[in-house]
């Protein structure tokens, strides 16, 4: 590998101000599985890399009236294992549970699970339909944005060279809505998502109150499909309904022709998984 | 070049590593344990799973220098030391053909004795969803997947 320098800081204080002080030339690893395997194949190649995978002082889950709170170095096992995320934000509980292996989810964290800002990671649908937002830290500044802003390319996040996620804060979700993350893998092991599909729905009686549908791996970032949001906010559910939502889902979607699947093939997973994640959310026996 | 102190089975060694060097290499190159093996070098198969602070990680996966002021522990490290007494684990792995040409197995025995730490009586599901992200070239999935479990009962029965 290339030659670099291995820093350690002991705060976030003193991450923000190598970042300040390296910018471009730092690369921050936590957990490592992506940065690795970049550093491995030279498609990165940093002077400094900024070691703060033991910063306790950003690995925390915290629950209270305002919402859920996770640090940036959280780890996968402690998300999925959380009785807290699993009971009030099922649907993050979910993802996080089919996200990479067991040994992947034991060092992997969600701050550099965002920051990869992959199309297909697991935990952009979900954070769009819950509305997270993320902190971002710079020397002597700090700022709230909603996840969506965050991803702007495959790979490519908002951040500036001297900025850092420090947290992600969803807010609490209104009584009564369910949700539920599908991904469709090429095999029942371990798999980037050919597809995914995030759904939220609040249900009064049979009417949609309130739809929300986010999908991964079928665009350059994860995307909210808002028109198939639209068909179903305020209507009574039914076959019908679903498909058209589905369909128009699908229209939003922009997949590609990759080792995992076609364009063409993607569509259709699409639309099945929205139907059956809308289904699945709204308890319908249809 | 920096010198560290990693402390690997118990012992402590110092050694001369570059700020990019991986746990795994170290391990291997460095101290001659080369009971962890490198396989697809990617984080993807767990062939170079070891315990750190008794959790398993991916060495490949991470540079040696984090591994500093932490116990590392390699499939060397988990029979008795002093008498050679092998784990229930490797012994079950043993007795009950848990290995074909052995690339898995270090992972595989350091993953599940890491499981039954946190679930002393798993299903046989539990078992296989604690190892997919160990992978067995040779497929011998079901046999390992016995040896887990039999290794469980052996650990049970034996407290």
């Amino acid at each position: 590998m290339v030659n670099v320098e291995y820093l350690r800081p002991r705060t976030l204080n003193e991450v923000l101000s190598m970042l300040s002080k390296y910018g471009e030339e730092a690369k921050i690893i936590a957990g490592g599985t992506d940065l690795m395997v970049r550093l491995k194949q030279e498609t990165a190649s940093p002077d400094y890399l900024i070691a703060i995978e033991s910063l306790q002082e950003l690995n925390y889950i915290r629950y209270d009236e305002d919402g859920l709170r996770i640090g940036a170095l959280t780890k996968f096992h402690d998300i999925a294992n959380s009785s807290i995320v699993r009971d009030k934000f099922p649907i993050l509980h979910q993802a996080v549970s089919v996200l990479g292996t067991p040994l992947i989810r034991r060092q992997a964290t969600i701050g550099g699970n965002l920051c990869n800002a992959s199309p297909c990671a697991d935990t952009g649908p979900p954070l769009l339909v819950l509305g997270a937002r993320v902190k971002i830290c710079a020397a002597g500044e700090e700022k709230s944005i909603p996840v969506e802003d965050l991803f702007i390319g495959p790979g490519q996040t908002c951040l500036d060279q001297n900025e850092m996620l420090t947290e992600i804060h969803i807010p609490p979700q209104n009584e009564g809505s369910k949700g539920i993350y599908l991904k469709m893998t090429r095999s029942h092991g371990a798999d980037l998502a050919i597809v995914s599909v995030a759904a939220s729905v609040l249900m009064d009686g049979d009417i949609a109150e309130e739809a929300k549908i986010a999908l991964g791996s079928v665009a350059l970032t994860p995307i909210r499909a808002r028109n198939a949001e639209k068909l179903l906010s305020g209507n009574r559910l039914d076959t019908q309904l679903l498909d058209k939502s589905a369909q128009s889902a699908a229209m939003e979607a922009k997949p590609i022709d990759d080792v995992r699947s076609s364009s063409d093939h993607r569509k259709k997973i699409i639309k099945a998984l929205v139907g059956r994640a809308i289904k699945q959310a709204a308890d319908l026996e249809i | 070049m920096r010198e560290i102190v990693l402390c690997v089975n118990g012992v402590d060694y110092d050694v001369k590593i570059d700020a990019t060097d991986t746990l795994v290499d170290v391990l291997r190159e460095e101290l001659g344990l080369i009971g962890t093996k490198i396989f697809c070098n990617e984080g993807e198969c767990g062939a170079c799973t070891v315990l750190l602070d008794g959790k398993p990680v991916l060495s490949c996966m991470m540079l040696a220098a984090d591994a500093q002021g932490r116990d590392v522990t390699t499939i060397e490290g988990i029979a008795d030391q002093q008498t050679g007494e092998l784990d229930p684990i490797q012994e079950s792995f043993v007795e009950k053909s848990g290995m074909q040409c052995g690339v898995c197995t270090p992972g595989m025995i350091l993953t599940s004795k890491a499981l039954l730490e946190d679930n002393p009586n798993p299903t046989e599901k539990a078992v296989r969803e604690a190892l997919s992200g160990n992978l067995c070239r040779c497929g011998n999935y079901q046999r390992i997947t016995e040896c887990v479990l039999d290794s469980a009962e052996k650990i049970r029965s034996r407290k």
